[in-house]
């Protein structure tokens, strides 16, 4: 492009280069030249300030030019538009930075005007560097996704905590405690706070699929003694009383995992999930339906 | 950790731009760093940070290179320790641009062989001690004074050269003004002529010209450099640019303040250079720290600046003038009462031609000191300080029976104690008294 650009304006003389050259060699601000607010030295002579004035620009250029093709190999335009504000405000603040220690120690006496310049350069070039410094090392953080199953699981998990710990049915004297422990003031884990609540929903997980095995225990045995006492009592072949107990079980089952709210739910599938080997207490319950019908054929 | 760093660098640069900027926190921060005036040591906790006020001035035995690189150094010296005066250099510059019509609210008058000596129109009560020398007739009447007095010495071929001249120093002599100088543009191209009319001030107009700052420029500076070779208790500072002759460093000048500001061609002038260089290191040799660090500075001129008097001189001059204004006390040989002894002589002063560096100038300053030391022995300490005292403990039998020498030491040293720049305050109330204390303790009596 600036080739292009510097090519087209000498092909058809736009203006002049050489004004151009003029323009650069006798720029000036608060008595400071070009080549001095870039910190290459101080020209003695013109032919100096020239030679200075190119190399230094050119060097100024090519690293810049570097820089922009590294970044043109970046990933998403994001990156590369954080990249280039951190490349940008980097040099910026430092010459901003650089051109005030260079000014605070020098002995040039300034005008009024020259103050009011300086400070409108400052008022314009030191917020918009720091924003770009920081737009360019500002990492956005992401929302957690609900799809995810242990993620969810967390979720709910630390929520129900938070809320009244559903999670512990079976052990009250642990729930008093900790009721207790929240009114004395302590503070309980929150859910918004991610690590807490990661580490909180791993031992939720763990503690229910330690219930949850129990209550499979638990309900296996219920089972087994009905299906012996039904054996015992009636010791008949009758299919339909065995149907119904067996759905009374069922029921019951069910009626008992209905208490548990969705983090028990969502405990109870990720176990089952998790566990393929354990069997599920309806399932459970077919199964001793089955036995029965093929015993009492 | 980044954030911190660049806050960091970030306040140290607010910091620095409020000193490069703000004329009141350079001035305090220099406060800071050294004390007040009278007083003057290192702040020990501000002196282990990397600031130019403790910047420490070169030696003659230090650097053994060149006269250009000696003098080189110096100017570093002078632009570092001289640092704190850049927003007052800025806002003189800036008044050079905008003035118009500047001596307009001032009076302009001729006093006898002075043309056109402008005061600043201060006036103050009369003393006690004022009345006892002559300088009024009664206490309470209102005397003229100045807090400095700058005289430009020039060489004026006729009348409209010295018109022109003054119209180009009528900017600079008003921003004097303002900070409470008297201002003359004196035209003289020999030694005798320039004492004649020095002498003529100090005797006649001892109140304007209390703190006389001399600046002369070529041909004229050497002639001011003679003239304070010749008598340097009678000025507070010299301020020469680009001298053409070498002038060995008066003898028994022991606070006379030189600045010294030379364009590099003319280091080719080895003599003069190193004739700048003897003075500027001679004139820092005090046993107080603002003379040891601002009593001799040489200044390489800028080609840039081109002002009828260089800036530098004129914050020089300014911080000076302040300095003697306080710290006058510290010096009590060869102040007022030598003064008094010397008027008579000054009246006519004859210089002799200078033949150096065989010349012997004739010791008039130790003939006023000697004189002061029998006044001071005599004197009988009274002051107002001391009247007010004595009414106040009217009654008090003890009192009654102390001399008023015992109470200026007992009413010093109260207020010594106090600390918080009361001192100061009473020097300013009553700069006899503050004058009496210190030159006994001084001397110890």
């Amino acid at each position: 492009m600036v080739l292009f650009l510097l090519g087209s304006i000498l092909e058809f003389h736009t203006f002049s280069l050489e004004y151009f050259t003029e323009s650069l060699v006798n720029f000036r601000f608060m008595d400071y030249t070009l080549v001095e607010m870039l910190w290459l030295g101080k020209p003695e002579s013109l032919v100096d300030h020239l030679t200075t004035l190119k190399y230094g620009l050119l060097a100024y250029l090519g690293a810049f030019s570097i820089i922009l093709m590294v970044i043109s190999f970046l990933p998403s335009l994001g990156i590369q538009l954080k990249v280039l504000s951190f490349v940008i405000s980097i040099p910026a603040l430092a010459l901003l930075l650089g051109f005030w220690v260079r000014f605070i120690n020098d002995d040039n006496l300034v005008s009024r005007s020259e103050k009011t310049d300086l400070f409108i350069v400052t008022i314009l070039a030191y917020p918009s560097s720091v924003f770009l410094l920081w737009y360019g090392l500002h990492v956005k953080r992401k929302k957690l996704p609900l799809g995810d199953d242990s993620q969810y699981v967390a979720f709910q998990a630390s929520r129900v905590h938070s809320t009244n710990n559903l999670n512990y049915p079976l052990d009250k004297s642990g729930g008093k405690e900790e009721q207790t422990g929240s009114e004395k003031g302590e503070t309980l884990p929150l859910a918004d706070d991610e690590s807490t609540a990661e580490s909180v929903s791993s031992e939720l997980i763990e503690e229910g699929a330690e219930n949850m095995k129990q209550e499979v225990a638990n309900s296996q045995e219920l089972v087994n003694d009905r299906v012996e006492n039904i054996k015992i009592e009636e010791s008949g072949d009758n299919e339909s009383e065995i149907e119904e107990i067996s759905d009374k079980i069922s029921n019951d089952d069910a009626s008992k995992t209905s208490e548990s709210d969705g983090a028990n739910r969502a405990n109870h599938d990720n176990f089952s999930t998790n566990h393929g080997d354990e069997v599920h207490p309806h399932q459970e319950s077919q199964n001793i339906k089955a036995e029965v019908k093929s015993n009492d054929d | 950790m980044c954030g911190t760093i660049f806050g960091l660098l970030t306040l140290l640069i607010l910091e620095g731009a409020c000193f490069r900027l703000v004329e009141n926190y350079a001035s305090k921060r220099l406060s800071w760093s050294w004390g007040n005036y009278s007083q003057g040591s290192f702040h020990p906790i501000l002196s282990k940070l990397p600031l130019d006020h403790f910047i420490a001035p070169p030696k003659a035995g230090q650097s053994e290179g060149s006269i250009l690189e000696q003098y080189t150094q110096e100017n570093t010296y002078s632009a570092k320790v001289m640092s704190f005066s850049l927003p007052l250099r800025d806002r003189y510059f800036e008044y050079l641009c905008n003035a118009a019509d500047p001596l307009r609210k001032y009076h302009i008058r001729d006093l006898q062989s002075l043309r056109g000596v402008i005061t600043p129109g201060l006036k103050r009560a009369a003393m006690l001690e004022d009345v006892r020398k002559g300088q009024a007739k009664r206490k309470g009447d209102l005397l003229e004074y100045a807090e400095g007095f700058f005289m430009v010495v020039t060489h004026a071929e006729n009348n409209s050269d010295y018109e022109k001249q003054f119209a180009k120093l009528e900017n600079s002599f008003a921003f004097l003004l303002e900070n409470g100088f008297a201002c003359v543009l004196v035209s003289s191209n020999n030694l005798e002529d320039l004492m004649g009319k020095i002498s003529f001030l100090k005797a006649s107009y001892p109140l304007l010209a209390e703190n006389l700052i001399v600046y002369g420029k070529g041909e004229q500076a050497s002639l001011v450099m003679e003239a304070c070779f010749a008598r340097p208790s009678f000025y507070r500072a010299i301020l020469v640019e680009n001298p053409t002759r070498a002038v060995p460093f008066p003898a028994e000048s022991e606070r006379t303040w030189f600045l010294a500001i030379q364009n590099a061609p003319l280091f080719e002038k080895v003599s003069t250079t190193k004739a700048c260089l003897k003075w500027a290191r001679k004139a820092r040799q005090s046993e107080f720290l603002y003379p040891s660090r601002l009593g001799g500075l040489l200044r390489i001129s800028k080609e840039a600046e081109s002002l009828p008097i260089p800036s530098f001189a004129i914050a020089y001059a300014l911080k000076c003038k302040s300095y003697f204004q306080v710290a006058s006390m510290l010096y009590p040989s060869g102040k007022n009462s030598a003064l008094d002894a010397s008027q008579e002589v000054l009246g006519n002063v004859k210089t002799k031609t200078l033949d150096y560096p065989n010349f012997i100038f004739e010791n008039e300053a130790v003939k006023i000191e000697k004189s002061f030391s029998k006044d001071f022995q005599t004197t009988n300490f009274e002051c107002e300080m001391v009247t007010e005292y004595r009414k106040i403990h009217n009654g008090d039998p003890k009192v009654s029976k102390l001399s008023n020498r015992e109470l200026v030491l007992i009413i010093g040293d109260t207020f010594a104690s106090m600390g918080g720049g009361v001192l100061e305050e009473i020097a300013q109330k009553d700069p006899v008294f503050m004058r009496y204390y210190l030159s006994l303790r001084e001397l110890n009596l």
